[in-house]
């Protein structure tokens, strides 16, 4: 039973007589050991690598395969880039301190504290952190890991926001507006949250919403009253997909004007190269849009991405993949 | 055939208050005759895209809204015989021979504009309560036809403010931060929390004589310094046309309009001199002195009704729990309009459906409520019961003398 | 919340005032008695009942209460007192309908003019009005509320009888200490006529902080009630309930676990509960005993749902006056609770999920184990009390009353004891050992389930003692205790001092 407790806060703040704290001070006149933690948080705590909270499966996130949305699977790459230990954990947005995924939780120093996590826009900084504290141990292994700090161009931030405006507006309307491609929302976001119609109708609703809110903000949409755009009607969507389309020739242009296989003639694919591997990824692998022409425009994200640049694209996701998860052909299929 | 821009309408001596509508009418000039093009006053209630700038095209009579895909659109239906011989002010026609290289930044730059230039400047003339009540709203004030600046303006404040919220500087709005504070205090006042009266208060310091931007002035320089670094490394020059059109209705609209809290232009004049150097020659250039736009006049007549029409809209789109099912369907019958201007093919809209499910539901409500209403009372104001009709006292004599035996016995 | 009505019912038909046809005229309780001891074994019966005022409530309704009476009294043998006992007791099954205003009763007795062709017998037959005064049947209210654990402020309408049948609709909203929002709708009936069987169906959303668990947790959902008082005066209730639970708002310090239970789940679930309060006064029971038994089956068979579990928990309390009139009395109270994880659907030997900590039971606090903060006893992940599967609770007091100030003060000192222990099930030991994702199956359930119950007897129980203040106000008790815990486990949070409790609900 709950109830309204705790003093207030002056009686908090008075100097407690030093008998009375020495009094106190004997209690209480038993301490035992602390009590077991429930089930389901000693499934979580026995393991002492730091865990990344994404979304995913629980198999995938056993394995550590990628994330399947873009916001966790451009940091999981990097984290994988840039040769830290870390574990995945599926997980919703309510978990997160920032009320998005992913953020990363380091482990335990003790059984009864908790840490503190770390939200997304701290990721970079910790695995900075983390990299130069490898590299001052000798043990390490020499294998050159990515450069998490190149020095890039002032433009690297324009091309940025072609992988942050286009590329993720095209996502998020393809995934969460267009009706083609309902059934996988729902198996990606809905289903892992309820079992119930009721809530899943209602998650779908609120998630289909959110989605067109955002792209009606970032591309400065349509102003019908003080409230923002809140369906798809609001949301031009032949000049959402053709965008993504000149974003993704512009981002093939770039890459082969580099040279190196990575952005920004890079030795090692970097923060950049993450960026735009989780949404060219992504469209690959869920919107692979092979065979079946008449689904419409979103359905071929995955082609656009393939025919971008001749295929320029398509092979730089190839080699992150293979950089970050080497094994990943085993992986699945 | 004429192509007609609407465009919103000019303030601060550029022309147009909104940056994609400069950067709209810098692209016409420069690549249309102005004999072939008309700008139209407008707003987006107005228009069937509900979103300036926006391109009618009466030969292919489709709508186009947006600066790129009026920019896209125009390059697909180039507009009758480019007279370029006869305008000496558009040195910049519109090229397709323009190295991939190029288009790749071309493409990145617009993006670039379009997710950070547009949100700092959301950030000095909408979100920033001074700048937004001693500049921008006024500016709106002369553009629109009464009643329309009490319903338009506010909700432009409030799509900007989403834009910039991303930032995290709302608290430069002034007013908001001031109602949540006032609503703090009546919320701990109600729940009997002893506060401190305002006088008693400690005296404020150096801060509370602050303005919101003097306190967050480092925070802002840093923003706006991360959008103009990126820019001012830019060698425009080079740049296509689109880019640089709309780079000029960004960059120019940060630093002409005379606003109070004037810290993007200080910061512009102070350090990026390059872009202030673009965005002045490029304003010489496109808008010189005295250069006339062609503009047409909407008809006064229809626009009466028309305007009260847009006012009641407006009105009804702020409605509680109605508000943003009404703007709902609004916004998707315009879309079908525009689709359809497209030659796209258009589901049923339902309308019909709609209209005639929501009629039965409110007169069916509206029925029940009278039906109820109209009920006679459930009750009576004297309820009687009476004794049930068999019982012994009723077969007279023998059962009186029955019931006298029993009650014996009893 | 719940202002108790008084009976109005019977000081009501005692204080009717009389008419001049009336020949039987009670103006005072000792008149009455008077009366009915002469009178009582006289033969009567009812010839007419005749309610007047309830304009807005049917006759059905009303038949229900009047027509047994009517039966009951017309045998020959009923005497004066059966009759008046049973216009006594109708009149007070109305006031339960809760559509009557108690101060508007009014029973009038008369005696029945005889038909002229009617034999002369000595049985009075009686013209039996009774007047009542409906209750507004449209009713807004605002103000505070010291109702669940908490203070709030609310807003309440309530439509009365709005079908004539004893129909109530009543919608709330209110916002308070701990729950931030809390809209409610509640519209229920009795069924059968019988204010003592009621139905009522629910819709809700609520919004409320778990500060010891560094979260929100937002509710939505409804029920569907059936709730009866049995004829010893036993309430029960039976409800079946869907509730969509969103788990939220995590504080950044927030522990894995509660991170790991953010977010979706719904419960569906069947719950039964009982209760038999035997206790003279429930704010400051000095005598009686109360017994309580809330049983809830989730997500099993037909129910389904994201959590499946069976979920029982009952107290016991009591308390014993010494030293008559002297206001001392001596209560104890225990609580027990078990939580069995089950597997979801039909399959009775499936894999079962362990609990959720919305789930879990929480202890510790001023209204149960005291000398705890709220959620200071059991398992906790940092700062946060996550909640266990199985506990055992109890504690004794004394209440004497305090100096100058007599038993029937409100005040009283308390001396107290008290004890719990909260044990979260895990598969250590088991032989699980956390292989295979969080699935258990029976054996482990099983396991884990006894080895839980087995720890609560591991050790001394967390154990608080101390002195402190109590005052019964008849909407809450506030109590003002200085305790120190003697006997804690690492990670529980004790409180040394002061403690302020308000419920309605105390161990």
């Amino acid at each position: 039973m709950p109830s309204i407790s705790s003093a207030a806060p002056s009686w908090r703040k008075m100097q407690i007589p030093r008998p009375l704290q020495q009094l106190f001070d004997q209690f209480p006149l038993q301490t035992y050991e602390p009590n077991h933690l429930p089930e389901r948080s000693h499934h979580l705590t026995s393991n002492d690598l730091p865990t990344l909270y994404v979304f995913s499966t629980d198999s995938d996130a056993r394995l550590g395969l990628p994330s399947f949305n873009p916001g966790c699977l451009k940091w999981q790459t990097l984290l994988r880039l840039a040769n830290l230990d870390f574990r995945t954990l599926p997980s919703t947005n309510h978990a997160s301190p920032t009320g998005s995924l992913p953020f990363l939780l380091p482990p335990r120093t003790s059984p009864t504290t908790a840490p503190l996590p770390i939200p997304a826009s701290n990721l970079l900084a910790y695995a900075q952190r983390q990299q130069q504290q490898q590299q001052q141990q000798p043990k390490t292994n020499s294998t050159s890991s990515t450069n998490l700090d190149p020095d890039l161009p002032p433009r690297s931030q324009a091309y940025l926001s072609l992988v942050n405006l286009s590329l993720r507006n095209a996502w998020l309307y393809a995934l969460y507006l267009d009706p083609a491609h309902t059934a996988l929302l729902q198996r990606l976001y809905i289903g892992p949250s309820s079992s119930s119609r009721g809530v899943r109708a209602a998650l779908l609703y609120q998630l289909r919403r959110a989605a067109a809110e955002q792209i009606a903000t970032g591309a400065g949409g349509k102003i019908v009253s003080l409230a923002p755009v809140t369906s798809a009607e609001g949301i031009d969507e032949d000049a959402v997909y053709r965008l993504a389309g000149e974003a993704l020739d512009a981002l093939a242009s770039l890459l082969s004007e580099s040279g190196t296989g990575w952005f920004f003639g890079q030795e090692r694919p970097g923060v950049f190269d993450a960026a735009l591997f989780s949404y060219t990824h992504l469209m690959m692998e869920y919107m692979p849009g092979e065979g079946s022409g008449g689904e419409g425009a979103g359905a071929a994200l995955g082609r656009m991405v393939r025919d971008a640049g001749d295929g320029e694209l398509a092979r730089h996701r190839e080699r992150v993949l293979k950089t970050a998860w080497p094994g990943w052909d085993g992986y699945r299929r | 055939m004429v192509l007609q821009l609407h465009v919103w309408g000019p303030a601060f001596g550029l022309p147009s208050i909104d940056a994609e509508c400069i950067a709209a009418i810098a692209y016409l000039a420069q690549t249309v005759s102005p004999a072939d093009y008309q700008l139209i006053q407008s707003s987006p209630s107005a228009v069937p895209t509900q979103h300036l700038p926006a391109l009618y095209n009466p030969s292919s009579s489709t709508w186009t809204s947006g600066f790129s895909s009026i920019t896209t659109h125009l390059l697909a239906h180039p507009p009758s015989p480019p007279q370029k011989q006869k305008q000496p002010t558009t040195p910049h026609p519109p090229t397709t021979t323009t190295t991939t290289t190029q288009t790749a930044d071309s493409t990145a730059y617009t993006a670039f504009l379009t997710a950070h230039a547009a949100p700092l400047l959301s950030l000095s003339l909408y979100v920033s309560s001074a700048n937004y009540s001693t500049t921008t709203r006024p500016a709106y004030s002369a553009l629109l036809p009464l009643p329309l600046p009490w319903t338009e303006p506010p909700a432009l404040r409030a799509a900007h403010a989403r834009r910039a919220a991303p930032l995290g500087l709302s608290a430069l709005d002034t007013d908001s931060v001031r109602a949540r504070e006032r609503a703090e205090r009546d919320r701990l006042a109600a729940e009997g929390w002893v506060t401190v009266p305002e006088g008693l208060q400690e005296k404020k310091g150096v801060g509370a004589a602050l303005s919101a931007e003097q306190k967050m002035r480092i925070r802002l320089e840093g923003v706006a310094a991360g959008v103009l670094d990126v820019l001012g490394e830019v060698e425009w020059e080079g740049q296509g046309l689109a880019v640089r059109c709309l780079a000029f209705g960004y960059l120019v609209l940060m630093l002409v309009p005379e606003v109070p809290r004037p810290w993007l232009r200080e910061v512009m004049e102070g350090r990026y001199g390059g872009l202030c150097e673009f965005v002045r020659g490029f304003r010489g250039e496109v808008f010189p002195e005295g250069r006339m736009l062609p503009w047409v006049e909407e008809g006064q007549d229809v626009s009466a009704v028309a305007v009260g029409m847009r006012f009641v809209r407006g009105v009804l789109g702020e409605v509680p729990l109605v508000g943003e099912y009404w703007s709902q369907w609004w916004t998707a019958r315009k879309k079908r309009e525009v689709l359809a201007s497209r030659g796209a093919k258009v589901g049923s809209s339902g309308d019909l459906l709609l209209f005639l499910g929501a009629g039965l539901g409110l007169t069916a409500m509206g029925a029940g409520a009278f039906f109820y209403r109209g009920l006679p009372p459930f009750g009576e104001a004297v309820q009687v019961w009476r004794k049930p009709v068999v019982s012994l006292s009723s077969f007279g004599a023998a059962g009186a003398m029955f019931s006298g035996a029993l009650y014996g016995i009893d | 919340m719940t202002a108790s009505l008084g009976f109005g019912g019977s000081h009501a038909a005692n204080n009717g005032s009389a008419t001049a046809s009336t020949s039987t005229e009670r103006p005072s309780n000792a008149a009455l008695t008077q009366m009915l001891d002469e009178h009582a074994l006289a033969p009567a019966s009812i010839s007419s009942l005749e309610v007047h005022g309830a304009t807005n409530t049917r006759k059905s309704l009303l038949d229900h209460v009047f027509k047994p009476v009517l039966e009951d009294t017309a045998p020959a043998g009923t005497t004066m007192g059966q009759v008046l006992d049973r216009v006594t007791a109708a009149t007070k099954k109305l006031t339960r309908f809760d559509i009557f205003k108690e101060e508007g009763f009014g029973v009038f007795l008369s005696e029945a003019p005889r038909p002229e062709s009617a034999p002369p017998t000595d049985r009075t037959e009686l013209d039996v009005s009774i007047r009542v005064k409906e209750k507004s049947r449209l009713v807004f209210s605002a103000g505070t509320d010291f109702g669940n654990t908490e203070g709030s402020a609310y807003t309440n309408a309530v439509a009365r009888n709005i079908f004539g049948g004893a129909e109530t609709l009543s919608v709330n909203a209110s916002a308070g200490t701990r729950t931030r929002s809390a809209y409610n709708a509640t519209l229920s009936a009795p069924v059968n006529g019988n204010p003592d069987l009621r139905l009522s169906a629910e819709a809700l959303r609520s919004v409320t902080q778990k500060p010891w668990a560094s979260h929100e947790e937002q509710l939505t959902g409804g029920n569907l009630r059936l709730a009866w008082l049995s004829e010893n005066n036993d309430t029960h209730a039976l409800a079946y309930s869907t509730v969509w639970r969103q788990l939220t708002g995590l504080a950044a310090t927030a522990s894995p676990t509660v991170r790991a239970d953010a977010g979706d789940s719904l419960k569906s679930s069947i719950t039964h509960t009982f209760t038999r309060d035997r206790r003279d006064n429930p704010m400051l029971p000095q005598n009686g005993y109360l017994l309580r038994s809330i049983s809830e089956l989730a997500g099993w068979g037909p129910l389904s749902g994201d959590v499946s579990f069976a979920k029982t928990e009952v107290e016991a309390s009591g308390a014993l006056p010494l030293l008559a009139k002297s206001g001392v009395s001596i209560g104890g109270g225990l609580r027990l609770g078990l939580l069995y994880p089950l597997p979801l659907g039909y399959s009775p030997a499936g894999a079962a999920q362990p609990s959720r900590i919305n789930d879990r039971f929480q202890l510790g606090g001023p209204t149960d184990v005291r000398g705890f903060k709220i959620g200071g006893v059991g398992p906790h992940d940092g700062a946060d009390a996550v909640g266990g599967d199985v506990f055992a609770a109890g504690g004794v007091n004394a209440l004497l009353p305090l100096p100058r100030t007599g038993p029937d003060s409100p005040l009283r000192l308390q001396l107290f004891a008290n004890a719990g222990r909260l044990v979260a099930l895990n598969s250590k030991g088991t032989g699980k050992e956390g292989r295979g994702g969080l699935a258990m199956d029976s054996a482990t359930v099983f396991k884990g389930v006894t080895s839980a119950v087995g720890e609560l007897a591991n050790g001394l129980p967390s154990l608080a003692a101390g002195v402190g203040l109590v005052y019964a106000h008849p909407v809450a008790r506030f109590e003002l205790n200085f305790s120190l815990p003697l006997v804690l486990r690492k990670g529980e949070e004790g409180r040394k001092g002061l403690q302020v409790g308000v419920g309605i609900n105390f161990l």
